[in-house]
């Protein structure tokens, strides 16, 4: 970075937490590990920190918090050493487009161009043979009315 | 001197793929009415265009291919010897065009009757692109009445002709004053109207005591008009000034489609 960025983000104050509940979130997180209850965690950060904070934005911190660290983790899912990831790395490009479902060798590009053109050949051959006029002399005349005409 | 290829291209008896002729190159014509439908005016129609012909000094040949007429009411009871009656009920078919086109007629009228529909379809299917390939075009008539059947009658020709043929569609008005809602309003007929742009020709109502007494008789439009004939009936002066009438505007309509009937 450029030494004039770095020294203007190095006079920026810390950020400020969001939540109050900011200090105490890894209490919550615990309490909530040992099965504790919403209802306790709040009970306790009144009686131990004189916190007042309801049920709700207790849970909607929580869930914050853990949809955050989510986030994080699926960033950095390539440098965990699953199957997936590690064919990723050593398979051949073919092996690793078929992975990602777009494999599309030229022999598929061939064979779906020519599928193409024989359907559209098809498609115009019928054009060309169908009848320019084709009555059914099952059916009886049909009379055409004029708009808001209606039958008696 | 080289002579000019693209002439000798166009003999007719060269017989070129059917894609090397172009249409308006043709040099013979077929006239047929579409049958199907009885009684709807075909014969009246063709009996007014031969004799339009004749004042065109086109010659044109009569072929009467009704075998349920057999006497009165068909091609040959007006004209005599002067149409040729042919039976289409063989495995020949409709081949006598070919015959009287290679004899040098250059424009034939063919009265088809009701049911000739199925040999008429099969002879198009199986004979067309060699015929067309001679230089011979075809104009098919079709007579439209009040009666929706007349109409389902030429939308089902239509249908198995296609554009092998080009259209003139004759409103007969075979009684006053006549409806034609069925062939002017109906789905099906304007979708065919739209596909094939046929030329739209009317045929005024005429009086019976003139329509009827002229098919018992055997006497034509002219005729009548020009007094050609030994029928009392017929000499009334006021019949003999309608069958005027009648013809003029008859001969006017026909010239609508003049380009149709020509080769």
């Amino acid at each position: 970075m450029k030494p004039q960025f770095e020294a203007i983000l190095k006079t920026l104050p810390p950020q400020t937490p969001r939540s109050r509940l900011h200090p105490y979130s890894e209490l919550i997180r615990e309490m909530r590990k040992r099965k504790r209850s919403y209802r306790e965690i709040t009970e306790v950060l009144r009686d131990q920190f004189g916190l007042k904070a309801g049920i709700s934005t207790v849970r909607d911190f929580l869930r914050a918090q853990t949809k955050s660290k989510t986030k994080h983790r699926e960033r950095n899912n390539h440098n965990l050493h699953t199957t997936r990831n590690r064919k990723a790395l050593t398979a051949t490009n073919k092996e690793r487009e078929a992975l990602a479902g777009t494999a599309r060798t030229q022999k598929a590009f061939e064979s779906t161009e020519r599928h193409f053109q024989e359907s559209m050949q098809s498609r115009l051959s019928k054009l060309s043979n169908r009848p320019r006029f084709e009555y059914n002399s099952e059916e009886p005349l049909r009379i055409l009315r004029k708009q808001g005409e209606h039958d008696d | 001197m080289t002579s000019d290829t693209s002439t000798e291209r166009l003999q007719p008896e060269m017989k070129l793929p059917v894609s090397v002729v172009p249409m308006q190159q043709a040099t013979e014509r077929v006239i047929l009415t579409m049958g199907g439908k009885g009684g709807v005016g075909k014969t009246s129609f063709m009996l007014a265009l031969a004799e339009w012909f004749a004042t065109q000094k086109v010659e044109a040949k009569l072929l009467d291919l009704d075998s349920e007429n057999k006497t009165r009411g068909s091609l040959s009871h007006y004209f005599n010897r002067g149409a040729i009656k042919v039976n289409i009920h063989t495995a020949a078919g409709l081949d006598s065009f070919v015959d009287y086109i290679e004899g040098g007629t250059s424009i034939l009228l063919a009265d088809m009757g009701a049911s000739s529909g199925q040999v008429t379809y099969g002879w198009f299917d199986s004979m067309f692109e060699d015929v067309q390939a001679l230089g011979v075009s075809f104009t098919a008539i079709g007579i439209v009445t009040p009666d929706p059947a007349s109409v389902e009658s030429v939308l089902s020709w239509a249908a198995h002709l296609q554009d092998r043929v080009e259209y003139i569609i004759v409103e007969n008005a075979i009684a006053y004053p006549a409806d034609f809602t069925y062939w002017r309003k109906s789905e099906q007929a304007h979708r065919f109207r739209q596909a094939f742009n046929p030329v739209v020709l009317t045929m005024e109502f005429r009086l019976p005591e003139l329509e009827n007494a002229a098919r018992q008789h055997g006497i034509t439009l002219s005729e009548i008009a020009e007094r050609k004939h030994g029928i009392h009936e017929l000499q009334r002066a006021s019949l003999v000034l309608r069958a005027q009438s009648y013809r003029r505007r008859l001969f006017e309509e026909i010239e609508k489609a003049k380009h149709l009937l020509l080769p």
